[in-house]
């Protein structure tokens, strides 16, 4: 008895460290590798009695999550929160490493009769089902959801290559951008390596403005090699296929998808300005879209936003708002 | 008695006003402080470093002030505190400053900080930048990594101050606007083609 009695407590004990170890990965690995996108129609929710809208979530961890669950916090409101109706996988949240896909709750929001009209905050919270303690404080939902306001172009700008400040220090500023590498967890080599994005020293500056006709980009690639390649990645809405837009420092040319008359480049050093007509991409006098920024520099992939297996799926990108 | 009330007045009025745009000025991030991966060693150099001796329990802290809106004129105008609020000086590796738009502004440069494993373990590190901040920071042509020293070194990731709210940074708010006149407020957007129909049957019933 006296042999077996540490030994059950020495598997108890093991088991429960190993639990709790697996759960708090999952929480870790959601900072890099859930994408979260809050879907209103012209940025702005309008309720008279009552109003929906979705929350996309894409997971690109190397496993599924067990079960997620969205709670809507509000006294002004009562929330029906539900999944989609081809979310045959619910609770669980597939990874699209193993042939997940993007998933969405639908949220109805219900006007209380003694709100009156008015602007109101709703909170959004993703958590573990099973345990609701259990919040995904590790994920910046906050940064997921923040659009984008591009602003208009400056007066003084000019697309010649010459970089100056008083054209572009007002432009929207997309930096720090990130490698997504494959590390064992808390450098435990015998457990499963998992996706992180890493501060990369390879590090971009892309600055966008806009006015009603185009689309205006400034791409620093700050240093220099053999061969190096920015590309911008825009997509109508979330549904939509990505549009590649290219720039080639070496080759100092930008590319498109399409055959793109109406594109101007003009390099200098290691910074391009590009003026792109939004007729090109479809989308004169759309209200907003989304955009990601990756860049391959040598053998150096990086990213804005997104990883490997998420670049070409609109939910994680910036939705940029041009009104 | 009541004039003497009248200039403490304004005198308080007018120190308020020029008080907060030096506030607004300041910016922070937080520094959490993490191990190195092997490509963290991949430019290192042979030999050791002087400064960290042999004491094991000293860390170089090494990263990339990248944050988007990080701009300083001066290389004073950077400090850094740890979790107690004590002042750390900052290495700043010159090899690396960048500048946007070429002139004297830095937005973007590698720092590293000396340190120990017990302030560490109390928590993150704060990086504050602004015209108003003084710092007797060290220069340096570049930081160099030896691999010698290869326990010693720590990296550290930045990340936005978290917002002083109820909600905290894992829940994100939305702003919804109650309209009572909300269900037709799209209608609007059908005016114009009502009235091009409408004008269109005009047209067609008194015109032809």
């Amino acid at each position: 008895m006296k042999k077996v009695m540490p030994a059950v407590f020495s598997v108890l004990f093991t088991t429960s460290f190993v639990y709790a170890h697996l759960c708090n990965d999952v929480f870790i690995q959601a900072k890099d590798n859930l994408a979260v996108k809050v879907d209103i129609r012209d940025n702005q929710l309008r309720v008279n009695k009552s109003a929906e809208f979705r929350v996309y979530l894409l997971n690109t961890m190397d496993r599924d999550i067990a079960n997620i669950q969205l709670a809507v916090e509000s006294d002004d409101f009562d929330a029906v929160v539900k999944p989609a109706p081809d979310w045959t996988s619910f609770p669980e949240l597939e990874t699209k490493n193993k042939g997940g896909k993007k998933e969405y709750f639908i949220v109805r929001l219900n006007r209380k009769p003694a709100t009156e009209e008015g602007r109101y905050k709703i909170g959004l919270t993703l958590y573990n089902g099973e345990n609701k303690n259990m919040v995904f404080k590790t994920m910046d939902i906050k940064d997921a959801i923040v659009d984008m306001q591009i602003p208009l172009k400056s007066a003084e700008l000019n697309i010649d290559g010459q970089v100056n400040k008083n054209e572009w220090d007002t432009a929207f500023l997309c930096t720090s951008f990130y490698e997504y590498k494959h590390e064992s967890v808390f450098g435990l080599p015998w457990l499963k390596s998992q996706g992180v994005n890493k501060v990369s020293q390879v590090q971009t500056r892309c600055r966008f403005s806009r006015d009603e006709n185009n689309l205006y980009c400034m791409a620093d690639f700050q240093t220099e090699k053999n061969d190096d390649t920015i590309n911008i990645h825009i997509a109508k809405d979330t549904d939509s296929v990505p549009e590649i837009i290219s720039i080639n420092l070496q080759q100092k040319k930008v590319s498109f998808s399409k055959p793109s008359p109406g594109i101007t480049a003009h390099f200098s050093g290691t910074k391009a300005e590009i003026a792109i007509p939004l007729a090109l991409l479809d989308l004169k006098g759309a209200g907003s879209f989304y955009v990601n920024i990756t860049r391959k520099q040598d053998n150096t992939q990086t990213y804005w936003r997104g990883n490997d297996v998420s670049v070409n799926d609109p939910i994680v990108y910036a939705n940029f708002i041009l009104k | 008695m009541r004039k003497t009330v009248d200039i403490a007045f304004y005198l308080c009025t007018i120190l308020i006003f020029c008080c907060l745009p030096s506030y607004s000025l300041e910016k922070s991030i937080i520094l959490t402080v993490k191990p190195p991966d092997d490509s963290f060693f991949e430019q290192a150099m042979d030999g050791s470093c002087t400064s960290m001796g042999a004491n094991r329990s000293v860390r170089m802290v090494v990263g990339l002030i990248n944050e988007p809106s990080f701009e300083i004129k001066n290389t004073e105008n950077a400090v850094l505190y740890d979790s107690d609020g004590r002042k750390i000086p900052i290495i700043m590796d010159k090899s690396s400053f960048y500048s946007e738009f070429g002139d004297s502004t830095i937005n973007s440069m590698r720092i590293a900080f000396i340190t120990d494993d017990d302030t560490i373990a109390k928590g993150s590190f704060r990086f504050e930048w602004g015209e108003n901040i003084r710092a007797d920071n060290k220069i340096v042509d570049s930081i160099a990594v030896y691999r010698a020293n290869k326990d010693n070194y720590r990296v550290f990731v930045w990340e936005n101050q978290p917002q002083k709210s109820d909600l905290a940074n894992y829940s994100a708010t939305l702003d919804v606007i109650v309209d009572d006149k909300a269900d037709t407020y799209y209608l609007w957007y059908l005016l114009p083609m009502a009235m091009i129909f409408a004008m269109l049957i005009v047209r067609r019933i008194f015109l032809t």
